[in-house]
C-alpha cells in the first residue's frame, strides 16, 4: 500500500470521527433573546398608480383565465391600503367568464368569496366538520360584477408576484366608487364598526341608493352605510 | 514502519472522537439534570436525551402530575359555578372556568368569544378602552385603559324589589365610538398546558432564531418576557393567551379569575371596578387544604393530558399524506409538530415551580412554536408584549383544533380552507405554497388538520 493511500485512509477515518462528533454534538443551546425581523418592508417611494396593463397581468396571475376585467365601468381599478398593513393593495372589478364561473365558485379556489352584508355563520349541520370539503357560504353568479381586492406583500406590494391573497366581494359594484383614507369623519354617525384599526383606506361608493363604504374588519370586507 | 504508525494514529483519532462524543453526552445530561437556568435549556436542539411521549386523552384522567382523586377534586373546582356571594363580578364573562374551556371535556375549548377594544393614540400606540359605568346617583365610574370588555355584570340598574344588592347602579360595560379597535377573541384550550409550561425558555428562543435563519428573515417569531405573578420581579417567556401574555399557569389562573370572573385573589387583589362590589378582597379564600381556587385551577391544568388525535383519521392514508404536505408546504415552520419539555428538576416560573417527572422530558405535539407572528390577522391590541406585538398573534397550538368550528383568534373563519387563506403577512410564502397544491392535495392537508 502506498503512502498516499495510507494517508487517505487516515484522513478518512479522522474525518469520519470528527463528523460523528459534530453530528452528535448537536446545536448548542442559545441564550439569545427575541428574534428580529418579520417586519413589514415598506416601499421606499410612494407606489405609482396602477396601469391597465399591469392590472390585467395581475388578474391573469390570480384567476388564470377564469375572469375578465369589468372594463366597461368608469373606474374599474384603483389602489389603496385597504387592510391597513402599510402596503398598497389593488381593487379591481371583474366578471366571471362563461366557462370560469365554476372555477370562481370552486371549493378549492385560491380566494375567499364573500358577501359584505353578511357575517359568516356556522351552519347547524356543519357540526364538527367531518369533511374537508369547503362549505361555500357565498356563490357568484354568471352576471355578477365582483370586486377583487388583492393584498400587497413586501416592498412591491400588490405588484409582487408573491401578492396573491385575494378577497372576492359580491354585491360591491356600486356607483361613485373611490378609495378614501379612513378618518375620524367616518366615525361620526355614532356607529360601532367591528374592525382592527383606523389606519386602512376604505372604499367609498353608493350601493342600492345608499352611500357608505366597504372596510376591512380584520377578517373580511364589510359594508357600512 | 509508517503503516503501523499511521494506522495507530487513525485509531487514536477515532477513539478520541468517540470519547469526546461520550463526554459531550454525559456533560449535557448532567447539565440538563442539574441546571436551574431554563434559559440555557433546549432539549430539542440536542437530540440525545430520550424523551417519552406525553399522555393524551379526552378521558378525564390525570397525566400523573397528581393522583386521580386529587385530579377530580381540582376539576370540580375548575367546573364550580361562582355567584355574587363568592365574589363574582362586578363585571365578568363567565361563572366558571368550564364555561370557556369545556368542549368535549373540562379544559378544552368552547364557542365563547370574549371582546377586546381600544384605540391608537396620536403616536400610533395602542390604548385600551375606557368604559364609563354609572352609580345610583348618576356619577360616572370609569374603567380606563383596559382592552378586555366584560360582557356581563352583576348590577343591572333595577329597583330594590328585584333583589339586587345595588339598586340603580349600572355596571354593564359598553364601548364608545372612540374605540376604533373592536375585535372578538376565541377562548383557548388548556388541556396539556402543563406540558407547554414545562417548555424551557431556551427552546422557544431557539425556535425563533432557527426559523428566522432558515427563512432568511421572512418568518421570525417574537418571544416576549412577561411577569411571573407568583415570583415578584421575575419574568419568563410568555406562552399562554393569544398574545402570549402569561407564562405560568398559576399566573394565568389568577388573571382569568379576576378578569373573566371578577374574583380577586392573592396575585390580583384589586377589583376592575368597585361599583357594586360588596365582598372583601381578596375574594378567593384559602380552603381547609391550605389551597386557594387558583391553586386548584393551575394544578388541574398541569395534570391534564394533551388533546388526542382523532382515532378514526390518524392512520387514514389521505391524512398521512396531508401530514407530509403540511411539512412540505412549510406550515410546520410555525406550527411546530414536536417539542420536548425541560428535564425533571428544571426550575421554572422565576423559581416558583420545578418541573416534575410527569411533565419533564416529554415529547409533545402542539403544532405551535409558542411565538408571536404577524400573519396579517393581528388586531393591533397590545397586552404584555410592547408595540411590536400589536400586529402579532401567538401561533395557536393546533392540537384539538378539530373540536372548533370557528377558527382563528377571532373565530371569524368557518372553514379550515378559509383560515389558511387568511394567513398573509409573514406567512405569505407558505400560503402561496398551499395555493399551488392540487385540489386533491389541498383536501388531504385539510383532512390532516381535521385529525388533530
Amino acid at each position: 500500500m502506498s503512502a498516499s493511500k495510507i494517508l487517505l485512509v487516515v484522513l478518512t477515518v479522522a474525518l469520519f470521527g470528527a463528523g460523528i462528533f459534530f453530528i452528535l454534538r448537536g446545536k448548542p443551546a442559545r441564550r439569545t433573546a427575541q428574534a428580529e425581523g418579520e417586519k413589514i418592508a415598506l416601499p421606499v417611494h410612494p407606489p405609482a398608480p396602477p396601469k391597465p396593463e399591469e392590472v390585467q397581468r395581475k388578474v391573469e396571475q390570480i384567476f388564470k383565465g377564469a375572469v375578465m376585467l369589468a372594463s366597461e365601468r368608469d373606474r374599474y381599478f384603483f389602489a389603496g391600503d385597504f387592510n391597513g398593513d402599510g402596503l398598497q393593495d389593488l381593487a379591481v372589478f371583474i366578471k366571471p367568464k362563461p366557462q370560469g364561473l365554476t372555477i370562481v365558485n370552486s371549493k378549492f379556489a385560491n380566494w375567499i368569496l364573500e358577501d359584505p352584508f353578511v357575517e359568516p355563520h356556522i351552519k347547524p349541520n356543519q357540526g364538527l366538520l367531518r369533511t374537508a370539503l369547503r362549505e361555500q357560504a357565498v356563490r357568484a353568479e354568471q352576471n355578477d360584477v365582483l370586486l377583487a381586492i388583492i393584498h400587497g406583500y413586501g416592498p412591491e406590494a400588490w405588484r409582487s408576484p408573491m401578492a396573491q391573497q385575494t378577497f372576492l366581494v359580491r354585491k360591491a359594484a356600486g356607483s361613485g366608487v373611490y378609495p378614501e383614507a379612513f378618518s375620524e369623519a367616518l366615525l361620526r354617525p355614532q356607529t360601532r364598526l367591528l374592525m382592527t384599526g383606523p389606519k386602512m383606506d376604505v372604499i367609498r361608493e353608493t350601493l342600492a341608493d345608499k352611500p357608505g363604504f366597504l372596510y376591512w374588519t380584520g377578517a373580511k370586507y364589510a359594508w357600512h352605510s | 514502519m509508517k503503516l503501523p504508525f499511521l494506522l495507530a494514529l487513525a485509531i487514536l483519532v477515532a477513539a478520541l472522537a468517540v470519547v469526546a462524543v461520550s463526554n459531550t453526552i454525559v456533560q449535557r445530561q448532567i447539565a440538563y439534570a442539574q441546571s436551574a437556568d431554563e434559559n440555557a435549556l433546549d432539549p430539542n436542539s440536542v437530540g440525545i436525551l430520550a424523551a417519552a411521549e406525553a399522555p393524551t386523552g379526552f378521558d378525564n384522567q390525570t397525566n400523573g402530575f397528581t393522583d386521580q382523586t386529587t385530579f377530580l377534586a381540582d376539576r370540580a373546582a375548575f367546573d364550580q359555578t361562582e355567584n355574587i356571594t363568592d365574589g363574582l363580578g362586578p363585571v365578568y364573562n363567565a361563572q366558571s372556568c368550564r364555561e370557556c374551556h369545556q368542549n368535549p371535556t373540562s379544559g378544552a375549548i368552547s364557542q365563547v368569544r370574549e371582546l377586546r377594544a381600544g384605540h391608537l393614540d396620536g403616536s400610533g400606540n395602542f390604548v385600551g378602552a375606557t368604559v364609563t359605568l354609572h352609580n345610583s346617583s348618576g356619577t360616572p365610574v370609569v374603567i380606563a385603559n383596559r382592552s378586555l370588555i366584560n360582557q356581563r355584570a352583576i348590577c343591572p340598574g333595577v329597583d330594590l324589589a328585584q333583589g339586587f344588592n345595588f339598586p340603580n347602579d349600572f355596571a354593564q360595560e359598553r364601548i364608545s365610538t372612540a374605540e376604533t379597535i373592536v375585535t372578538p377573541r376565541t377562548s383557548l384550550n388548556v388541556l396539556g398546558d402543563g406540558f407547554l409550561e414545562a417548555i424551557a425558555n431556551g427552546t422557544i428562543t431557539n425556535l425563533a432564531t432557527t426559523q428566522c435563519n432558515q427563512t432568511g428573515g421572512a418568518i421570525c417569531g417574537l418571544a416576549i418576557s412577561v411577569p411571573v405573578l407568583e415570583a415578584p420581579g421575575q419574568t419568563r417567556i410568555g406562552r399562554f393567551g393569544w398574545k402570549n401574555q402569561m407564562s405560568s399557569l398559576l399566573s394565568f389562573s389568577s388573571d382569568a379569575y379576576l378578569n373573566e370572573m371578577g374574583i380577586t385573589n392573592r396575585l390580583n387583589p384589586n377589583e376592575v371596578t368597585t361599583l357594586c362590589d360588596i365582598i372583601a378582597d381578596p375574594e378567593d379564600k384559602t380552603g381547609t387544604d391550605g389551597l386557594q381556587d387558583i391553586d386548584h385551577f393551575s394544578r388541574f391544568m398541569r395534570a391534564t393530558k394533551a388533546p388526542p388525535r382523532d382515532a378514526t383519521l390518524v392512520n387514514n392514508p389521505d391524512v398521512l399524506t396531508g401530514q407530509q404536505l403540511f411539512h412540505q408546504v412549510g406550515c410546520d415552520i410555525c406550527h411546530v409538530s414536536s417539542l420536548t419539555t425541560a428535564p425533571p428538576g428544571t426550575v421554572i416560573n422565576g423559581g416558583a415551580f420545578t418541573v416534575p417527572a410527569a411533565l419533564g422530558n416529554k415529547t409533545i405535539h402542539p403544532f405551535s412554536d409558542l411565538l408571536l407572528h404577524d400573519v396579517g390577522t393581528g388586531d393591533n391590541i397590545v397586552q404584555n408584549g410592547g408595540p411590536d406585538s400589536g400586529h402579532r398573534m401567538r401561533t395557536p397550538p393546533l392540537w384539538g383544533v378539530r373540536m372548533r368550528n370557528e377558527l382563528m383568534h377571532d373565530g371569524r373563519s368557518t372553514t379550515f380552507f378559509d383560515s389558511i387563506l387568511r394567513h398573509g403577512g409573514a406567512a405569505t410564502p407558505v400560503t402561496n405554497n398551499f395555493r399551488s397544491l392540487s385540489d386533491a392535495d389541498k383536501n388531504r392537508l385539510i383532512k390532516f388538520l381535521l385529525s388533530l
